[in-house]
């Protein structure tokens, strides 16, 4: 064998090592990318704990009573918010307005979990009636504005914006210059606010994603990075607090203190905690269900708010 | 094929089938590590 082909065969070995096992490993890792699998989608919540006339769920139990006309409410919502309203649906109505089948609520069902963005479109589109939310997105105004309708937001509750890092990252607290620092690109490594000499990677979740929408209106117009995800670096990301310490319970996430303030239900009742803000029982302006404004009045007395409170979020 | 040329060829395949197996161990700790990224995927 000639020695140029012996160089050419050498080469061309690296070269597939290289490829083959670069390949192996992004398409492994792409595949957990946020919103880029089904499966970690579907694991987004266990619905089976939560539903309302199953004896072992883990909803509040309060029940109470309201006279319906005709057809009762469909109340949807954000999968943070579906421990409240498999609440709400066990105060209000019977076993026989919720149907369950293959791990997910049926049409006919007065409860549904359509998650933020498939429950405002559901709100336009008039197949659910009350939407437990954060902020609607300007796409999702946009969709509403195209059809003809409007969202009204009925304030329920509190809610704080939560920052999360691995625990094994030993930064604990952040300012909020520094969070938008991070996301705007300033800072890229955790040696730059005491951490260690890792890249940051910020994540950020899919547009018309409840903390999505929360996220930009932090960012208040400031250009965000993304950057690719690496076993090299040390992530951050986002979530409402309420998900991260009462859903996921994940002992291998952190939540960060912002300007110097613990996340926790106390803060976020007295409000030092710098970002907390209100979720909402959103309908449509073209609802003309006379039970729809019942079902709001009733979320704003005592035992929907006495719910809200013992499930874990922050009463009005 | 001088013997000299198979040892690398060998030597070679060996550190590339090595790197994929080292790549596999990292990739499978890089997702137990990843829960904040689970968590934020989680979230609907």
């Amino acid at each position: 064998m000639k020695t140029k082909h012996k160089v050419l065969t050498i080469v061309g070995l690296i070269s597939f090592f290289i490829i083959f096992d670069l390949s192996f490993f992004f398409s492994f890792t792409y595949i957990v990318l946020p919103n880029k699998s089904e499966a970690m989608r579907a694991k987004s919540i266990e619905i089976g704990e939560y539903l309302p006339f199953e004896e072992e769920t883990k909803i509040i139990k309060k029940k109470d009573s309201l006279e319906f006309e005709g057809e009762k409410p469909v109340i949807d919502c954000a999968t943070a918010l579906y421990p409240v309203a498999s609440a709400f649906a066990y105060s209000l109505y019977e076993p026989s307005d919720i149907h369950f089948e293959d791990n997910n609520f049926a049409e006919d069902s007065k409860l549904q979990l359509n998650n933020t963005s498939g429950a405002y479109k559901r709100i336009v589109d008039g197949t659910s009636d009350i939407g437990l939310l954060a902020k609607p997105s300007d796409k999702q105004k946009e969709y509403a504005a195209s059809k003809g309708v409007e969202f009204v937001l009925t304030p329920i509750g509190y809610e704080s914006f939560v920052f999360l890092l691995s625990k094994k990252n030993p930064v604990d607290s952040l300012t909020i210059d520094e969070v938008k620092g991070i996301y705007s690109g300033k800072y890229s490594n955790w040696k730059e606010l005491g951490g260690k000499n890792k890249q940051i990677i910020p994540i950020q979740r899919a547009e018309n994603s409840g903390s999505q929408t929360a996220f930009l209106s932090f960012m208040n117009g400031e250009d965000t990075i993304r950057r690719p995800l690496n076993i090299f670096g040390s992530a951050i990301g986002y979530s409402f607090r309420y998900y991260v310490d009462n859903v996921v319970q994940n002992s291998d996430v952190k939540m960060v203190s912002l300007n110097g303030v613990y996340p926790s239900k106390e803060n976020v009742q007295n409000k030092t905690y710098p970002i907390v803000s209100n979720f909402y029982a959103v309908t449509s302006s073209k609802n003309t269900n006379p039970n729809v404004q019942k079902v709001l009045d009733w979320i704003k007395g005592e035992t929907a708010q006495q719910i809200i409170d013992e499930t874990g979020y922050v009463r009005l | 094929m001088d013997k000299k040329f198979k040892t690398t060829v060998i030597g070679i395949s060996v550190v590339g089938i090595l790197s994929l197996i080292a790549l596999f161990i990292v990739t499978i700790y890089w997702f137990n590590y990843a829960s904040i990224i689970e968590v934020m995927s989680r979230l609907g």
